[in-house]
């Protein structure tokens, strides 16, 4: 009965003038975010930071968070009527939306999506809900020992899954992780690679390293990338609303796509479009007509939609509950919340209950109002993609450039951000992935504080890391993870010599 | 080519990395000591960089077929995209150098507009118009939200 009233307490603070602003102005820009290709939720986080930080807490991850689940409507509406996905979660949406679109049925597939978003979030926010506080709970028995095993968990699993080349994927969570040690070390007090400078000596701050990685290097990127020809779709604004027979056909897909969201978007490194890949593979196989897929069948966009807005929220619950971020966007609201001096773990439910319940109750209103805002400005947010990159840029650059210099009132910090600009751009030209960076950056300073209190703990001994059951189990998973491509490789080499005498 | 050469450079600093990190002590008494989880980091950038670069090699060596699915995956950026990269970074560069003395608030609308001419693909004046309005509009918005809204003390310079 308490979350009831804990519930209650967050959507009154969540129903006040300032929350509600905050989550209407972060459910836009995600919206607009969500349509534009060149730029995705964790640069437009990334930007947003260092503006948002001298807001209330609960105000900003208000609208922090809204931009993240903002982004998956979003996605939706030019994977539809353009058959472009304005993010990768909206991918699976393209394969039956964009057909659908070509067949003149843009504003069903408009309306199926969106209130498949809106049901696969608010199925997400109540289990949200009704988990976060008692996993919390439970976590509280987690010593250093089971963190620190926790954390090489999450770190192996995020950079496994991550990305598609593993080598790279850990050659970034390496660069992260020597980032997180830049500046003075906790323990003994000397400095570590501050190159001879002053400014180094307190570290790198995370938001210059996310803004330089993702903002910069996202437009630098796209400076190679020509716009692809798009033909504008025509519909109605009255088909946008869901039919019923549309709600009654597709009920199985949106309950095994918001269950499926929610269980992939906890995992850390699967993430959204994971989960939107997965959903729609299970909604194929239940079909009683799994030849449709592909040509338009409601069931293929209600389902992987319904997902990445569930695993967007899901996301959040090994965020606020152990501090444990599972992707990049994530992790830059990791950052977000340590910025603005709250440390996210199991400790945030029981003393800041005032920041979380109204935070969730944002998710509730910030879902409602989306349905609204998608419906009524699916137009504007349609022609979004014609707007030349030649003027978005610029300004986006502009707020690179002024947010960077507001976070210390440094231009060192803006010539770091560049670099770390440049260095984003290197690794998407060449294919690095720059989600374990940030989740190194992150979690390394934490990991590596986990690590030396445990030695402490047993006076040197190693041993300390397997005398928990918890921790025993999690680094035998990250092992097996880790030694998963070996056996591939084992069984590669093995089978042929076996079929031949 | 490109793709290798950048990750050759990884190893290099990994192996600089490694270095400074012996240099501060791997072990202090019984707890690890400063250089020890920068040496961890660098030892795994290392490897995954080596196995990187020998999985590339081997996948390019096997035949021409599979030389050229790796020149087609290898993503290198063209001249005219890296001479954009250039002029956009160097932008900022010059902006990050002459902001103190000319002022922020001043220098942007020359900025933004010089950006806006590194981004356009032409140069009709409707687009120039366009550009020097967006200029001016992004500046206005920067003072008032960051100087007057979040008080950022920004170099005034000749003002």
């Amino acid at each position: 009965m308490e979350i009831f009233s804990d519930l209650f307490y967050g959507l009154s603070v969540a129903s006040s003038a300032p929350m509600l602003l905050a989550t209407f102005l972060g459910v836009l820009l995600g919206l607009a975010i969500g349509v534009l290709p060149a730029m995705g939720p964790p640069a437009a986080l990334a930007i947003l930071l260092p503006i948002v930080v001298s807001f209330q807490p609960a105000v900003a991850v208000a609208g922090l968070a809204g931009v993240y689940y903002g982004a998956m409507y979003g996605g939706a509406v030019t994977s539809i009527l353009l058959g472009i996905p304005g993010e990768s979660a909206a991918m699976m949406t393209t394969l039956d939306g964009y057909p659908m679109s070509k067949k003149g049925e843009a504003g069903r597939a408009l309306g199926i999506a969106t209130f498949a978003s809106f049901v696969g979030g608010f199925i997400a926010i109540v289990l949200f809900t009704a988990i976060a506080a008692p996993f919390a709970e439970f976590a509280l028995r987690f010593g250093p020992i089971e963190m620190t095993a926790l954390m090489v968990m999450t770190l192996v699993f995020s950079t496994s899954l991550g990305g598609e080349d593993r080598a790279k994927s850990f050659v970034a969570l390496g660069l992260g992780l020597w980032l997180g040690t830049v500046g003075l070390d906790i323990v003994s007090g000397s400095p570590r690679f501050n190159f001879g400078t002053f400014e180094l000596l307190e570290g790198i701050e995370f938001t210059v390293i996310a803004i330089g990685m993702y903002g910069v290097g996202e437009i630098l990127a796209s400076l190679g990338e020509t716009a692809p020809a798009v033909e504008r779709k025509r519909y109605a604004l009255r088909a946008l609303l869901p039919r019923i027979s549309d709600i009654t056909k597709t009920w199985k897909d949106l309950g095994a796509g918001s269950i499926i969201g929610f269980v992939v978007g906890v995992l850390p490194g699967a993430g959204a479009t994971a989960a939107t890949i997965f959903s729609y593979a299970f909604s194929k196989r239940i079909s009683r007509h799994p030849e449709t897929f592909g040509q338009g069948a409601p069931e293929g966009i209600a389902s992987p939609e319904a997902a990445n807005n569930s695993a967007s929220y899901a996301a959040m619950i090994p965020l606020f509950t152990l501090g444990i971020p599972g992707s990049g966007t994530t992790a830059i609201m990791l950052g977000g919340l340590l910025m603005l001096g709250l440390q996210p773990g199991p400790l945030l439910f029981e003393q800041h209950p005032d920041f979380v319940w109204p935070v969730i109750g944002t998710f509730y209103t910030g879902n409602l109002m989306l349905v609204v805002l998608t419906i009524v400005l699916t137009p504007v947010l349609a022609s979004l993609v014609f707007v030349p990159t030649a003027y978005l840029f610029p300004i986006v650059m502009g707020i690179v450039v002024y947010g960077v210099f507001s976070v210390n009132y440094s231009f060192f910090d803006l010539s770091l951000a560049m670099g770390f600009g440049v260095l984003g751009y290197l690794f998407r030209k060449f294919s690095y992935p720059s989600v374990p960076v940030l989740l190194g950056l992150v979690l390394g300073p934490i990991l590596e504080q986990n690590v030396r209190r445990s030695l402490i703990m047993s006076d040197g001994d190693v041993g300390i890391f397997v005398s928990s059951t918890l921790s025993v189990i999690f680094l035998l998973l990250s092992a097996g993870l880790l030694l998963l491509p070996l056996f591939n490789w084992a069984k590669v080499r093995l089978l042929p010599s076996r079929a031949t005498p | 080519m490109g793709e290798r050469l950048f990750t050759a450079a990884i190893c290099l600093f990994a192996i600089f990395i490694i270095w400074q990190s012996y240099n501060y002590g791997i072990l202090s008494s019984t707890i690890t000591g400063p250089g020890f989880f920068p040496a961890i980091a660098g030892i795994l950038m290392l490897v995954s960089a080596g196995t990187s670069l020998v999985m590339r090699s081997r996948a390019s060596s096997i035949n021409v077929k599979q030389k050229q699915q790796a020149a087609a995956a290898d993503d290198a950026p063209k001249w005219d995209e890296l001479l954009r990269v250039a002029l956009l970074v160097g932008l900022t560069a010059l902006f990050i150098v002459l902001a103190p003395h000319v002022g922020m608030i001043v220098l942007t609308p020359f900025y933004i507009f010089a950006c806006f001419l590194v981004l356009a693909p032409d140069y009709t004046p409707s687009r120039l118009l366009m550009g020097v309005l967006t200029a001016f509009l992004f500046t206005l918005a920067a003072w008032a939200i960051f100087d007057k809204g979040l008080g950022v003390p920004m170099p005034r310079g000749i003002l």
